[in-house]
């Protein structure tokens, strides 16, 4: 990091309105020019950290097709920022990075609608609340209710939520309405560790900790009437969110394979101005390996959010049943925001073989494309965008400008815009606690200090950052909604 | 001087330890990293010690060694739920580590740390203590 040249305002060329470039010029390793999505007030927040030097590191990758980008909530990471998306040609060696993807992978959101409004819940909803905090398994070393042996962990890592449907965890819909199905058939079991086993077979249904939480939300606002219906939202409809990843068993995944990948970076001749950038070519031995693994993590962690939302489905059912007129809880879609994929798209003018790195990202993908379920074509797909604790979390659709200019993809959520300690240097946890309660937010988490690490202040403006992606043409909104209840781990 | 300082970072964990020699360097950025998980186990020493474990690592070289050493003591963390509270590290090399690690049961487990980076790491040595400033992902 320490040869690495200052970025300054003036090294960045506005495109069009909101979205700038670091030129190709700006320093010798860089293939391709970095872009970022923004205005120019949060511009002045994304020169506080070094996300943009970690946008430019990105495009020294070798293959990478067009420029290396940012979305409006980059914050800074390890190799590669967050918020960051970067495409490779696979026919031209481009290749795959396990940091360009992270250690939790897929990471993701799932959001289901319930049948009832906000009236009807709120007698009720503190003993919603208490029943979700006990029976969603959630905070560090909390693992989940299901302990699998190894051949079953494999039949998970290699199914996904087809293995959930067939457990009886999951619906076919729910199953129709998972990016890729929740089942990515390039996963490979043999290529998971064991150690990555052992970390993942007694957490299957749980959520973790850190900003991972659960939350029920009120629709506050709907924007396009047309496509919230066809994703089945009404104003003050009670939804239920979901944000997790992969645990232990995608940390390991990531971890093995960083240490696998340095010394074939000599074998490819690969220098990067960062070693958490290493990566192999996609069509290397060294990198369909790590594409199986990944693959297999990224079921482990479509079936976890599953497993979880079965058992939102029964304590929603054991709280609500007799005291609401239908407590069925339907999925409207769950996408990930950690991840590589093989996606093809069209290059100037022609159709490419891409891998597409989303590294706290959301694929954005527009009317008519395959990979969007059938009942979704004409609008495309969902794009869940959660707020910080306390603020607005949004449904979007994805446009064909983003599939023009993204690779179909968006930003991941708010982004964090201050340390974890800054923020609790800042914020007391009660009182956080307390103003959230004010606002009739029932908080159900481990600790206060816990909670004020999550505070809002220490996030963008999550409206700001869905206006950006928005007036930039990436996506369209649909919906916004307020927490009602949180649980965290 | 001081064993590790917690630094600034927008979204992870940064840790900055020193050591009068790398064997040092090595087990107070070890500390730091438990320290972040569980403050209140690793100040409370006194906790009779109840598992340890045995630590053989080879790595590509000396920045490898530190990345592999810390997501070794994560992943024996993971597994057996024991905050490491001391190190002995008898063989280090710039390939090679072999340790003994005493672990206790955790008190209260605050961060969950998913992994040891890269980003931006170098060991080095500057006005006689060495000093390295490792990125976790949390």
């Amino acid at each position: 990091m320490s040869n690495q040249k200052e970025i300054t305002k003036k090294d960045l060329k506005k495109i069009e309105d909101y979205l700038y470039e670091i030129p190709k010029t700006f320093r010798s390793d860089m293939r391709v020019p970095a872009r970022v999505y923004t205005d120019e007030k949060m511009l002045d927040q994304i020169f506080r950290d070094r996300s943009l030097g970690q946008t430019v590191n990105v495009t020294t990758l070798p293959g990478i097709v067009k420029y290396s980008l940012a979305m409006p909530d980059v914050h800074e990471g390890y190799g590669f920022p967050i918020g960051g998306v970067a495409a490779t040609n696979i026919a031209k060696g481009g290749v795959i990075s396990p940091g360009g993807i992270g250690y939790d992978i897929n990471c993701g959101i799932r959001l289901i609608t319930s049948q009832i409004n906000y009236d009807e819940i709120k007698p009720y909803l503190e003993e919603v609340m208490n029943q979700l905090y006990r029976d969603v398994p959630c905070g560090v070393g909390r693992g989940g209710e299901l302990k699998l042996d190894f051949a079953e962990l494999n039949k998970v890592l290699e199914e996904g939520v087809s293995w959930a449907v067939k457990k009886g965890y999951a619906t076919k819909e729910d199953q129709e309405h998972t990016e890729h199905n929740g089942q990515m058939l390039e996963a490979n079991p043999d290529n998971v560790s064991k150690r990555a086993k052992e970390r993942g077979r007694g957490q299957l249904g749980s959520l973790g900790s850190g900003n991972h939480f659960l939350e029920v939300q009120r629709v506050a606002k709907i924007f396009d009437e047309e496509i919230a219906k066809v994703f089945g939202l009404y104003k003050d409809q009670v939804i239920v969110m979901i944000h997790c990843g992969s645990r232990g068993l995608g940390h390991q995944v990531c971890t093995d394979y960083i240490k696998t990948m340095m010394p074939a970076l000599e074998k490819y001749k690969i220098t990067l101005p960062d070693r958490e950038l290493v990566c192999v070519p996609f069509s290397s031995a060294e990198g369909k390996k790590y594409f199986g693994a990944m693959a297999a993590a990224a079921n482990y962690a479509w079936t976890n959010r599953q497993i979880i939302l079965n058992t939102v489905r029964q304590s929603w059912e054991r709280v609500l049943k007799g005291k609401v007129k239908d407590t069925g809880l339907k999925m409207v879609y769950d996408i990930t925001h950690n991840i590589g994929k093989r996606e093809k798209h069209i290059v100037d003018g022609k159709e490419m073989d891409l891998c597409v790195h989303r590294k706290g990202a959301t694929r954005a993908f527009a009317p008519g494309r395959p990979e969007v379920p059938s009942d979704y074509q004409k609008v495309g797909q969902p794009v869940l965008i959660p707020g910080c604790m306390g603020t607005s979390s949004f449904i979007l659709v994805g446009t064909e400008k983003a599939m023009e200019t993204t690779w179909g993809s968006v930003c991941h959520g708010a982004g964090r815009a201050m340390s974890r300690s800054a923020a609790k240097r800042k914020v007391w946890g009660a009182t956080l606690r307390q103003e959230l309660e004010k606002k009739g937010i029932v908080i159900r988490c481990r600790s206060n200090a816990g909670l004020a690490e999550e505070a809002p202040i220490a996030y963008k403006n999550i409206d700001v950052v869905v206006n950006i992606v928005c007036k930039a043409g990436l996506a369209k909104k649909v919906a916004q909604m307020v927490p009602i209840g949180v649980v965290k781990g | 001087m001081k064993k590790y300082e917690i630094l600034e970072h927008t979204a992870d964990l940064e840790i900055k330890a020193y050591g009068k020699d790398l064997k040092e360097l090595f087990c107070n950025i070890a500390e730091g990293m438990f320290y972040s998980i569980s403050p209140k186990t690793v100040k409370a020493k006194m906790i009779k010690p109840q598992k340890r474990e045995k630590i053989s690592i080879s790595s590509s070289d000396r920045e490898a060694l530190l990345v592999d050493w810390l997501n070794e003591l994560l992943y024996l963390y993971n597994i057996s739920r024991q905050i490491y509270i001391d190190f002995k590290i008898s063989k280090l090399t710039d390939t090679e580590l072999e340790a003994e690690v005493l672990g206790v049961t955790p008190e209260e487990e605050e961060v969950l740390i998913k992994a040891a980076t890269y980003h931006g790491l170098k060991i080095e040595k500057k006005d006689e203590v060495w000093q390295a400033t490792v990125v976790f992902d949390i």
